[in-house]
């Protein structure tokens, strides 16, 4: 399996279940097993960062890391590191409301309707 | 307009085309029409206020005769949506002719367009000047996350999924939507998952969006789509230096797997 | 004949009435798109509204009366269905009374058929049990 499958909008459903971290890890670039998967990875991964963080979501909540097959005590660091990171941003706001509560009552719609 | 109307007529006697594609004024309304006949180009007419998706509509005729050559009357935005979908094999390059018209500057400053006028024009007057503004980008960045998250949600909360953003977008034209497809988005509910109800699309035209600003006209609720779907277009444009609509030769960065131009980080971070 | 045209038109689903424009390809309705100079909708429309044109071409749709025989429903002609209905809705009004009869009409007929249909329940039958389905 390569980190080119990893589809964007699986991220973003990740994000959406309640997920408060997702962490993407492939091979070096130049290893690749496919020859180029990693990537299409990277180029994803920046443009989802920008994305999420132009909505109001921190983009520490997306990490991509590069990690070799034998690299296990690097996977472990990454792992820890990252959980580290994400306790201490707090859960993700996505959890606080549950979607239907974002409807705002009728008059309040109207005067958001101007910025 | 009589240059581009004399040309039109010219097109339709010597039968270089089977139709032209363009809006006709019926009952004081200006709407999308198929001209076959060189005495109707009469009631042709090109209104700025009114701006129907041609280029989608010809993607149906094209494909029940595939073998006819069509012209189209395009501006601006509507020639990069005609290279976007050659690009992606919607339409064949030598079976379209385009005919451009320039648009005014008070549309251009109202789209904000940075190209407001196609590349082979019959008049030559009147040309607009490109606008770049990004000052509604700007707004959003000057604000705290948090607001910035309130205020995304409580916009993306008034969306009643009528999906007119998709059907009017002439980016938009995969057979099977991901924003139909029950394992990513849940089905029903009122309002659809948000944020990624608009974050799926967004992400899937990331190098397609031609910024023609149709999707915000069609939304019934008012919900500033536009705003997103040009931080995306930014975004990519100051990653990979890639601007849709532009060039076609040039495959967006999404799209091919990787020929090393775009120079990564070591970590990936 | 290669033709393309689109009509301008009204939304037949709620009582809002936004403009449409249905596109004609060679005599048949290919799709829909909002008016986007009209009024009420300035270019938008509801779910409804942009799906306004696919119950035309339905497998499902009703061409020619139905009747119930050993069991499987039979293409009969209009006369005959006429009398079986006329005939059993007579009978029932004659055991039960005038009150066990109720009628609903459309938002989708003219003001003309829904005038008449209420005045054949109201002399005809002879009750007042009649209703809309707007009102549901």
């Amino acid at each position: 399996m390569c980190s080119g499958r990893v589809s964007p909008h699986f991220i973003l459903k990740a994000f959406q279940e309640g997920a408060d971290g997702v962490l993407v890890a492939g091979c070096h670039i130049g290893e690749c097993h496919y020859g180029k998967g990693n990537f299409i990875t990277a180029k994803r991964v920046a443009v989802m960062k920008e994305l999420i963080q132009f909505i109001g979501l921190s983009p520490k909540r997306l990490r991509l890391e590069w990690i070799a097959t034998s690299e296990g005590s690097k996977l472990a660091q990454v792992v820890s590191e990252f959980s580290q990171e994400i306790c201490q941003l707090g859960p993700s706001p996505l959890r606080l409301k549950a979607p239907t509560q974002w409807i705002l009552p009728f008059k309040k719609k109207m005067d958001s309707r101007v910025l | 307009m009589e240059k581009t109307k004399a040309k039109m007529i010219k097109m339709l006697e010597d039968k270089l085309v089977s139709g032209i594609l363009g809006l006709r004024k019926l009952h004081g309304h200006p709407i999308p029409f198929l001209f076959t006949n060189s005495e109707e180009i009469g009631e042709w007419v090109s209104n700025e206020e009114t701006r129907y998706p041609l280029t989608k509509i010809l993607i149906k005729i094209a494909k029940r005769y595939p073998d006819q050559i069509f012209g189209i009357v395009v501006r601006g935005c509507e020639e990069r949506s005609l290279i976007e979908l050659f690009k992606n094999f919607q339409l064949q390059r030598e079976k379209v002719i385009p005919i451009g018209i320039p648009c005014s500057q008070e549309l251009a400053n109202r789209c904000r367009c940075e190209k407001p006028f196609p590349t082979h024009l019959e008049e030559s007057e009147r040309i607009a000047h490109p606008v770049e503004d990004f000052s509604d980008l700007k707004e959003i960045e000057t604000l705290s996350e948090e607001e910035r998250f309130h205020y995304w949600m409580s916009q993306f909360g008034k969306c009643i999924k009528c999906y007119g953003c998709r059907n009017i977008c002439p980016a938009c034209f995969c057979p099977t939507c991901t924003l139909e497809d029950s394992s990513l988005i849940k089905p029903g509910g009122m309002p659809p998952e948000i944020p990624i109800f608009h974050l799926h699309k967004a992400f899937h035209m990331a190098d397609r969006c031609i910024d023609c600003g149709l999707c915000e006209e069609v939304c019934p609720m008012e919900i500033p789509l536009r705003r997103l779907y040009r931080k995306v277009k930014k975004t990519v444009r100051d990653l990979f230096g890639y601007i849709p609509g532009e060039k076609e030769e040039e495959r967006g960065p999404l799209e091919f797997l990787g020929d090393g131009s775009y120079k990564l980080s070591e970590s990936g971070k | 004949m290669l033709t393309y045209k689109t009509v301008l038109t009204t939304c037949t689903y709620c009582g809002c009435g936004c403009g449409l424009l249905l596109e004609v390809l060679d005599g048949q309705i290919v799709g829909v798109l909002p008016q986007k100079d009209h009024i009420i909708n300035e270019g938008g429309l509801c779910i409804k509204g942009w799906n306004a044109h696919q119950f035309i071409y339905d497998q499902g749709r009703l061409k020619k009366p139905l009747m119930k025989k050993n069991g499987l429903f039979q293409e009969v002609s209009w006369e005959e269905a006429i009398e079986e209905v006329a005939k059993r809705i007579l009978k029932i009004k004659e055991e039960y009374g005038p009150d066990s009869i109720g009628g609903l009409t459309s938002a989708r007929c003219t003001n003309e058929e829904n005038y008449i249909f209420q005045k054949w329940v109201r002399a005809v039958i002879g009750t007042n049990n009649v209703d809309h389905c707007a009102r549901l």
